[in-house]
């Protein structure tokens, strides 16, 4: 095509459209009087001087264009001339996605959007997976008037099989079975069974008929270990995988037929803190009430509703994972969209499934220790080569390249999230449950439940070394000496027994062996090495007795 | 006291008797309010005015536990006693505190024979 030569105010006219400098009453009405053809010296001039004072600040903009966000309710961060960068609040409703390595303020950007946002929000869910770094917010909310909730992994109280409120269970079973096969990551085969297990449990407990006495995670294993014409190896990979989720939570977080629902929890602010959770306990307790609140929504049909739910995860390589299997997240990411949950992910490396990439409509990206990374989020951003070269230079902690869901400016733009201070006098409990610790809750009868742990099939148990009895009569003087001097360093004994010390060692080894004796190593002074200290075990203290030279029994 | 013999016997029990007999008051398994709950120091020792909040330690597991005790309990000091140097460095590198808390609480990590030369050292002119 030729090239057309355009007069100049023209070409200032279409550099000022494309950069939105002309979104003002002034610029509108600059746009009209050219469109009418009435081009006099003021309004050319009014036009040529904002093309020239973009210029120039892009000229020291590098190869960013100046962002043209400079309105909505929320601010993101600075431009590179330390202008605020501003969105509306319902462009986070598009999911957004950060990725940079350890200390790149991935954390910060979250701690700095969080106060924002939550009096915007009906719910606000803060997931802290790796560290305690959402629950300083704790003092900032509260001066705004928020209560921040601080529910850490041991507090929740929840059932992963009781389906959403006004959700038919045999929908809902299918997607609880699909939840726990990749959280307790077994194969395919324990699908079926856990389906079936749970459409069964819901029969007998008449969930169908409208009962409410949902099974729990122990009535599962139950009727698993029961089921004897099950597929063995589904039944063993499930009943290994769930005995120590069942063990570690225990029925303090799992033992309820109505735990609380995410309906109760998605009206409040609160802070997951599932930092001292094990990876699978973390998996369940995420997916499950991720999965709950989603399943909920898009059984609702809510479509396109303000955003009144934010969902902030710290580290969440876990659920975002391509090379994991998917997640319910990763499923349900194209789902959710639109249902009024704005979901905030942030991970370090660029092991992301092909539905969070293409899902979370605003993208951050910050320093990275990786060109794949770069790549990766850079060409879903439409980075140019210039702007990616850029990148492995530029970004330091706190400054990101960034890309927003909507609106007419999506050009990627560099951001940068300032530096926030948090008073370290302050005390923030480790747990704070609020009102949540007056929900009502079903509490399920485990008593005629087997505890997690016992046997499927015959399985070698670890037992402590046989005692046998001492008989001799220098174990037996050993023993009392102890006994009759405890707690002091070891190598006194044997003269406390009238033995050569290289005979009391021996002894003392042989006695620990055969459980009499158990040793600890402790510094009882202040200086020097530690000191071995024996332990009289319960068998040692019977055998004194026996010989009458022990009161059994409390000490007077 | 809850925990085992090397926890009751070896590293609580001779701190206790050790201030007991240079004249301070000691309470074992004292109860503290921390929120909504009630948990328990190991040792609360108090010498005069100056509160000892003392808690033995096997594993780094619950010294954020500690730390919360010992605020709530308005220490001057909390003691956390190790049972020999190479758990208290474990401690140590475990223990992220902040700078200077809101009540002013020391925080230490012992071994047991430091723990009671500390107590020794408090009353120099009894010992």
């Amino acid at each position: 095509m030729a090239s057309v030569s355009l007069p100049p105010h023209l070409k200032n006219l279409l550099y000022a459209q494309r950069h939105r400098l002309l979104e003002d009453d002034l610029g509108r009405a600059i746009v009209r009087l050219i469109n009418l053809g009435i081009d006099d010296e003021f309004t050319l001039q009014e036009l040529a001087g904002r093309v020239r004072h973009h210029e120039i600040s892009q000229a020291f903009a590098g190869p960013f264009m100046t962002p043209g966000l400079a309105r909505g309710d929320v601010i993101l961060g600075f431009d590179q001339n330390g202008n605020f960068v501003r969105i509306p609040i319902a462009y986070l409703n598009g999911h957004s996605l950060t990725l940079g390595n350890s200390g790149a303020a991935k954390t910060t950007k979250t701690r700095f959007l969080v106060p924002q946002i939550a009096p915007r929000v009906r719910g606000l869910w803060l997931f802290d997976f790796r560290k305690r770094e959402f629950a300083v917010l704790r003092p900032v909310l509260q001066s705004m008037g928020i209560e921040l909730l601080i529910v850490p992994t041991r507090a929740l109280r929840f059932n992963p099989v009781q389906p959403p409120p006004d959700t038919d269970p045999r929908r809902f079973a299918p997607r609880a079975a699909d939840i726990l096969v990749h959280v307790l990551g077994l194969p395919a085969r324990a699908t079926k069974l856990l389906h079936a297990t749970i459409l069964r449990l819901y029969g007998e407990m008449d969930i169908f008929a409208g009962s409410q006495r949902y099974p729990t995670l122990f009535h599962i294993r139950d009727a698993v270990v029961a089921d004897k014409s099950a597929n063995p190896p589904a039944r063993q990979a499930l009943v290994d995988s769930l005995d120590p989720v069942l063990a570690s939570l225990g029925p303090e977080v799992l033992g309820y037929h109505i735990g609380w629902t995410t309906r109760d929890l998605a009206e409040r602010h609160i802070v997951f803190d599932l930092s001292d959770a094990a990876e699978v306990e973390k998996d369940l307790a995420v997916n499950c009430l991720l999965e709950s609140e989603f399943t909920y929504r898009i059984a609702h049909g809510v479509s396109n509703p303000v955003m009144d739910l934010y969902i902030a995860c710290d580290e969440a390589a876990s659920l975002v994972s391509a090379s994991q299997g998917s997640s319910g997240l990763t499923q349900r990411m194209g789902l959710i969209r639109g249902t009024g949950i704005g979901v905030d992910l942030s991970v370090q490396s660029g092991d992301i499934a092909q539905t969070i990439l293409s899902n979370t409509a605003n993208k951050f990206l910050g320093r990275c220790g990786s060109a794949r990374d770069y790549d990766l989020v850079g060409g879903a951003i439409g980075l140019n080569g210039e702007q990616r070269q850029w990148l492995s230079t530029n970004l330091r902690p706190g400054l990101f390249v960034a890309q927003v869901a909507e609106g007419q400016w999506r050009h990627p733009l560099v951001l940068e999230i300032p530096e926030l201070h948090f008073p370290s006098q302050v005390m923030i409990p480790a747990e704070d449950l609020g009102d949540l610790a007056r929900l009502p809750l079903v509490r399920a009868d485990l008593s005629g439940v087997p505890a997690p742990g016992g046997p499927v099939r015959k399985m070698p148990v670890l037992q402590s070394a046989p005692v046998q009895a001492a008989t001799s009569d220098a174990e037996i003087r050993f023993l009392d000496a102890i006994a009759k001097n405890p707690n002091i360093p070891s190598h006194r004994y044997a003269k406390l027994a009238g033995m050569g010390p290289r005979r009391a060692i021996e002894l003392r080894r042989n006695l620990i062996g055969r459980g009499f004796l158990r040793e600890h190593s402790v510094n009882i002074a202040a200086r020097g090495r530690a000191a071995i200290v024996l332990e009289l075990l319960p068998s040692a203290v019977k055998l004194l007795s026996t010989a009458g030279l022990y009161p059994v029994g409390p000490t007077p | 006291v809850r925990g085992g013999h090397l926890h009751n016997e070896v590293l609580i029990a001779p701190l206790e008797a050790a201030a007991r007999r240079l004249g301070a008051r000691t309470h074992l398994e004292h109860p503290v309010s921390v929120g909504s709950r009630t948990l328990f120091l190991d040792l609360a020792i108090f010498i005069g005015l100056h509160r000892i909040a003392v808690e033995a330690e096997l594993s780094p597991a619950r010294i954020r536990n500690d730390l919360r005790k010992a605020f709530a309990f308005r220490a001057h000091e909390l003691w956390i006693v190790a049972p020999n140097a190479q758990r208290a460095r474990v401690f140590r590198r475990a223990l992220k505190v902040p700078a200077a808390s809101s009540t002013g609480t020391r925080v230490f990590v012992f071994t047991q024979g430091q723990a009671a030369q500390r107590i020794i050292d408090s009353f120099p002119f009894r010992s």
